[in-house]
């Protein structure tokens, strides 16, 4: 009798098992028996281009969640980005959350964990994410939930942004061929091309006004940014306002290194020269933009998607002007050299008492089917429109982390033999526009084509490597003194490249900054990160 | 009339240059506002080149269409217009009820100072934005209309304002009013407001202006763009170019006829039109020396 009673308890075991294994998908997108509701506070993702008669609290892709989940969705609050962690501090301080929200200040997240305001999550992802987005957030390894990992457990859905959006140097290569020069690889060849800008004037600004680097006033140590002028300062092995792990494992901030001091110096030189523009501190983004568009300058450095943005305007201006991606200017040993994205910027946390915390995993998994265009049907919704995906009520962004340069070689494969099968709904897109720029030379099609294949093959170059930097958490003592010093270190770098301070000021500067905080804040950093 | 313009003919004859200069003055005024409209009404890719002076170049009325182009925009037009009424009636007669009383000396209205001190002491302290949503909570009004009407419905500067100007008026013609058998009531709607048509344009302009331009309270205190005010819909409104999204040529396209630059310029001409619109009508009002005369001996 118990033996038999055994078997079947074993017999109990195994079934179970199997249907745990064979559950993977199908609990992912079980519908719920009973309608559950969901309410989220989120920003706002302005226009998202839906007709008249719809708007972001009412139209067909929360239905589509509702239809598909069985999860009926509406907003306590939509915020603006502007104002948004403001909100997000009001719903914490008056304890009124909604089931989900979004948080985009890893502080802010902290503080909902250390105040018990949040489900912990632990374990839900493996249960109830869908295989296609359980796969991007293993392929990130640690690093995909580690962002909202807290003693061991884990309190949110992070995004996962993808990688390569590093700067490189971008030129105007219609002036360099009607110079007859040739494009630059190293440093000194950048500048020497933007000597030759300046005195030849290929874009006929008149004497004198043609720009030869275009700056931000943020200089450098900005990722994704337009305007930096990372490059330079990396082919010193300096990465300004960047935390880099050295050789023996510690972390140093990269503004004060000796490396940040001799790339300093050159730049400072460039500056005195004229050859970085000598205006660029009073410059604003429009400003800086106008230099480019208008062809005042023909050299700048961004990522991979300035096609895109701004420099369609360019090409609408002067329709020769062709701005060209290079990976340059390369260090010494022939390599490029780049630090790394920040993955996780938003998360989506789940208000302690939820009854079903596992509702933004599955609403998520939709959204993805949706977005990704695995489900024809979502395209009928508004068929003549161009409707952002962040219309979808969890507007978490994952992406594989060489999601777009995976994407320009695939998309190139196809080019190659001019055949899209096989392609992702979005990368044929990106397909039948490249086609449209390279045989019938349209325009409107240039940014694509330079965007998503040159420039991002060009980004996923083999002598590009990453340095290993992190982004650590706000520690207490960057909440009492870090302002302070951000400004002696802004003041200090914009100070030594206008040539109004000698750059052996450098060191007092260094000093200053570990006596004023730069010491306790390093520490605590290193302690994070188990040194 | 016809005296005082030829006076200013002749006066013109004599010193043209004079009046050109001014003239020049007045007309570099108008330069930023004529160079915003011209932006506004231009292609964004010239606008951003900085090809766009006083002449629209390419005229296009996207950025005014993108402004308008969703419900929500006839909505918060509602909303504006009728948080604009409801708040100059709602303030004119808090101002003017306030003023009044505050205008008399401590003999007549012995709490005064108490109370001047008291409305003096909400300009100079303010609990902050936390304390100031919850209290907002606290009282149901989130997401209403009143949330951005009665908050502000006191205005201890505008009463200080009318304070004064009421104090301005000569003692006698109230004094004459009550020996006529007037009441406190009669001298107040009959006597003082008469009188002071100038500055209750002008207190009248001011909170106007402040409930059109206030954009702030909307971004707080409504948790729907639905419920925004005008200001605050147009401030959300930016054209988000997202790289990650664009991938069709068509979409570009429209995000290229507006930017930031041609979609704020409308954005601010949409602001100033209102107010421009009531001003002549308000300008009447702006009399001086009413009372010049008035008294004598």
């Amino acid at each position: 009798m118990r033996k038999l009673l055994c078997l079947i308890v074993a017999l109990m075991m195994m079934l179970g098992c199997a249907q745990a294994l064979a559950a993977g998908d199908d609990v992912a997108f079980a519908p719920y028996e009973e309608r559950i509701s969901m309410t989220v506070g989120r920003a706002n993702p302005g226009s998202v281009d839906l007709p008249e008669d719809a708007d972001i609290e009412h139209n067909k892709y929360l239905d589509y969640i509702c239809d598909k989940l069985n999860i009926d969705v509406t907003y306590d609050w939509i915020a603006e980005p502007s104002t948004y962690n403001q909100k997000v501090n009001l719903a914490i301080t008056s304890g009124d959350l909604p089931d989900v929200m979004i948080v985009t200040n890893k502080g802010q997240l902290q503080q909902l964990v250390e105040n018990d305001l949040i489900e912990d999550l632990t374990g839900l992802a493996d249960q109830y994410f869908s295989d296609y987005i359980l796969d991007i957030y293993n392929s990130y390894a640690d690093k995909g939930l580690g962002s909202c990992t807290f003693d061991g457990k884990v309190y949110a859905i992070p995004n996962l942004e993808a990688g390569y959006s590093y700067s490189y140097l971008w030129v105007r290569k219609d002036w360099v061929d009607a110079l007859g020069a040739k494009m630059p690889t190293t440093l000194d060849e950048v500048v020497e091309l933007a000597r030759l800008f300046m005195e030849k004037d290929p874009g006929g600004n008149g004497e004198g006004n043609t720009i030869g680097i275009a700056v931000n006033t943020r200089v450098a140590g900005v990722y994704n940014n337009l305007g930096n002028i990372d490059p330079i300062f990396h082919t010193f092995g300096s990465f300004p306002r960047q935390w880099i792990r050295g050789e023996d494992g510690k972390l140093t901030y990269g503004t004060v290194t000796e490396e940040t001091k001799n790339a300093l110096a050159y730049v400072a030189q460039l500056y005195k020269e004229g050859v970085l523009d000598p205006e660029f501190v009073v410059r604003t983004g429009d400003d800086f933009n106008a230099l480019l568009l208008s062809g005042r300058c023909g050299i700048f450095f961004g990522p991979w998607w300035m096609p895109d943005w701004p420099l369609p305007s360019a090409k609408v201006n002067n329709p020769d002007c062709d701005w060209v991606p290079v990976l340059a200017p390369l260090s010494d040993d022939g390599n490029f050299y780049a630090y790394k994205q920040d993955e996780s910027t938003t998360w989506a946390v789940v208000r302690k008492g939820y009854e079903h915390p596992e509702a933004p995993f599955k609403v998520l998994n939709q959204t993805y089917i949706g977005m990704r265009g695995f489900d024809p049907s979502v395209r009928e919704f508004y068929p003549d429109r161009n409707v952002l995906w962040t219309v979808y009520p969890l507007p978490i962004l994952l992406n594989y982390d060489d999601e777009n340069v995976q994407a320009a070689k695939l998309i190139q494969a196809a080019l190659d033999t001019r055949n899209p099968e096989g392609l992702d709904p979005q990368n044929t897109n990106f397909y039948e526009s490249s086609v449209k720029w390279l045989d019938d030379g349209d325009i409107d099609s240039w940014h694509t084509y330079t965007s998503r294949v040159t420039a991002s093959m060009l980004a996923g170059s083999e002598n590009v490597k990453f340095v290993d930097n992190v982004y650590p958490a706000r520690t207490d003592t960057m909440d009492l003194k870090l302002t302070q010093l951000e400004k002696i270190e802004d003041e200090t770098i914009l100070k030594i490249i206008m040539n109004e301070m000698p750059v052996d000021e450098f060191d007092s500067f260094v000093t200053n900054w570990y006596a004023q905080g730069g010491q306790e804040i390093t520490d605590e950093v290193n302690e994070m990160y188990g040194n | 009339m016809t005296h005082h313009r030829s006076r200013f003919l002749t006066a013109l004859r004599m010193n043209w240059w004079i009046a050109l200069i001014l003239l020049l003055l007045a007309f570099s005024c108008l330069l930023p506002i004529l160079n915003t409209v011209a932006i506004s009404l231009s292609n964004q890719a010239y606008a951003a080149t900085g090809r766009v002076g006083l002449i629209p170049v390419e005229f296009t009325l996207s950025s005014y269409e993108k402004l308008m182009a969703e419900a929500t925009f006839g909505r918060a037009f509602l909303i504006s217009v009728l948080r604009v009424l409801l708040g100059v009636a709602l303030g004119m007669l808090t101002t003017i009820l306030t003023a009044y009383p505050l205008s008399k000396s401590t003999r007549a209205f012995p709490l005064r100072n108490a109370y001047m001190w008291f409305l003096v002491f909400t300009m100079i302290f303010n609990a902050g934005t936390i304390p100031w949503y919850m209290q907002i909570r606290n009282l149901g009004l989130l997401n209403t209309l009143w949330a951005l009407v009665l908050p502000c419905a006191v205005s201890s500067y505008n009463i200080i304002l009318m304070m004064n100007f009421f104090r301005g008026i000569p003692r006698e013609i109230e004094e004459a009013a009550i020996m006529d058998g007037a009441g406190a009531w009669r001298v107040l709607l009959q006597v003082y407001l008469p009188l002071s048509l100038p500055s209750l344009a002008t207190i009248a302009l001011f909170i106007l202006v402040q409930h059109w331009n206030n954009f702030y309270d909307g971004l707080i205190l409504m948790n729907k763009p639905s419920n925004y005010p005008l200001q605050t819909y147009i401030y959300q409104l930016t054209v988000r170019i997202d790289p990650s999204t664009i991938s069709d040529a068509e979409t570009l396209r429209e995000a290229l006829k507006v930017s930031g630059l041609t979609l704020n310029a409308s954005k601010l001409v949409v602001s100033m039109v209102p107010v421009m619109v009531v001003y002549p009508f308000l300008q009447r009002y702006f009399v001086k020396g009413l009372t010049l005369g008035a008294v004598k001996g």
